[in-house]
């Protein structure tokens, strides 16, 4: 198997993964756990390699993907994450240093994910149709609901890029983008420079808070679409309430199974009693990831 | 006659040459303090305010200060760029004790500094790694200085040392 990640990996597990007989758009994760045998995901299954992780891979592993420079990455080891060139998220769990109740940092790694990203171009086909407003031109406010790993990320991220590109034979006009990646999945930068296709029109605001970046982008880059991952927060809806009354359209997405569940938290619910969202996109696992549930109008009603 | 006084004045110069060397180390050490001085400090801009990770810091170091500073930077740095995976705390260390021309004018105690520095850089939040520098720097500090009184003290000294003991070798000889 050829990737790019096979780099970030320790020798030992490198030597391993390069042996196995899949093709690398099949891969999903790796997973590597301090003495525990080695863990590699697909879309197919999990499997179990015979080879046991030991304590220095974790080490060796966390040397490269900070480059020996803990200092340079304070925000993503409090986050959990780091972000590689090509747009790969590389999660781990450790020991939890806190300071005044928040995380300050994660030390003594002992499990670390390496999630591959697939850029799907094309999945956005299916419901581009129904969140663009071929009577004024614009988008609706759109939510795309899901559960971890169903896709919504690579799902916004290709509705990011075909709004931004626009569709000129479909009658979608291109539209200046403004997307806030907090954690860089969206673009999935690297040195700030987006690493996925992400459109022509679009500009990105890397590792920004959403809240404080969405107000930015509104004052700086003049956007006409904002896109955002994983609201959910007061200050998010606060701002999104602030943008919108700019005149801004937005596309997010939240972590729920339907529109019920996400109802339950009082933040997002405040904004859907406003009639504020006009589209929601409701994502499953059911017939693999990404499968479209539903889309929802404004009243919650089933269009497609 | 001619041969003896060829032989004496060879003696008199090689002296001469030796002790003008013995000398050239004080100064030598000196300046290398001084290029670690400036070398740190522009490492510590580097990573303070824009965050560098440490390759590439410790590349931009190396253009900005003169030989031997400047290869240990950048062998170190390029080391870490193709031994992924390796702490920085070894390739630091190896560099250090490869690079002779440090070894010969540096006392242990100078070198003692960098090493410790070594230990310590990469491995903590950015708060901390400023105060290992700016502790690396005031050490660096203090052994200029006191390199600069040594050389003040000595290099005179030795040269006319070099050139008295060849005029004593040559007087004995006669």
């Amino acid at each position: 198997m050829q990737h790019a990640i096979l780099n970030y990996l320790p020798v030992n597990i490198k030597n391993i993964i390069k042996k196995l007989d899949y093709s690398s758009d099949q891969l999903l994760e790796i997973r590597l756990r301090v003495n525990k045998p080695l863990e590699v995901n697909t879309f197919q299954d999990s499997i179990f390699l015979s080879y046991q992780v030991k304590h220095e891979d974790i080490e060796e592993a966390m040397i490269i993907l900070t480059d020996n420079s803990l200092y340079a990455l304070e925000r993503q080891l409090r986050e959990g994450f780091i972000t590689i060139k090509g747009g790969h998220r590389i999660g781990f769990s450790g020991q939890v240093i806190v300071k005044d109740g928040n995380i300050k940092t994660i030390k003594n790694i002992n499990s670390i994910n390496y999630r591959l990203t697939r850029e799907l171009p094309g999945t956005a086909d299916r419901v581009i149709n129904y969140i663009y407003n071929y009577r004024y031109h614009n988008i609706y406010n759109t939510l795309i609901i899901s559960p971890p790993i169903c896709g919504k990320t690579t799902l916004l991220r290709d509705i990011i890029r075909q709004i931004s590109n626009g569709q000129t034979n479909n009658g979608i006009e291109s539209k200046k983008v403004g997307v806030v990646d907090e954690r860089s999945e969206i673009a999935g930068a690297y040195n700030g420079i987006a690493q996925n296709k992400i459109g022509k029109r679009t500009d990105l605001l890397d590792n920004c808070p959403k809240a404080k970046g969405m107000l930015l982008l509104i004052r700086s880059m003049s956007p006409e679409v904002i896109a955002v991952d994983e609201i959910g927060s007061k200050e998010d809806v606060r701002a999104i309430e602030e943008a919108v009354n700019t005149g801004v359209k937005l596309i997010a997405t939240i972590h729920g199974n339907d529109l019920k569940t996400i109802k339950n938290r009082p933040a997002i619910n405040r904004l859907i009693d406003k009639k504020f969202f006009s589209r929601f996109i409701i994502l499953s696992r059911r017939d693999g990831i990404g499968t479209v549930e539903a889309i929802l109008n404004q009243q919650g009603e089933r269009i497609n | 006659m001619f041969i003896k006084l060829a032989g004496s004045l060879l003696i008199i110069i090689s002296a001469t040459v030796i002790g003008w060397y013995r000398a050239r180390q004080y100064l030598l050490r000196v300046k290398h303090l001084k290029e670690l001085h400036l070398a740190f400090s522009i490492f510590n801009t580097e990573i303070s305010y824009r965050q560098t990770i440490l390759p590439e810091a410790l590349s931009k170091c190396s253009n900005s200060v003169e030989e031997p500073v400047a290869s240990l930077f950048k062998n170190t740095a390029g080391d870490l760029n193709l031994k992924r995976g390796k702490k920085f705390e070894e390739i630091w260390q190896q560099y250090l004790n490869k690079s002779e021309s440090f070894s010969g004018c540096l006392k242990k105690a100078d070198i003692k500094i960098l090493r410790e520095w070594g230990q310590q850089i990469g491995k903590s939040e950015l708060s901390e790694q400023k105060k290992i520098n700016q502790l690396t720097l005031e050490k660096l500090d203090i052994a200029r200085k006191n390199a600069e009184n040594e050389a003040e003290k000595k290099v005179k000294l030795i040269r006319y040392t070099g050139l008295l003991f060849g005029l004593m070798i040559v007087i004995l000889l006669y």
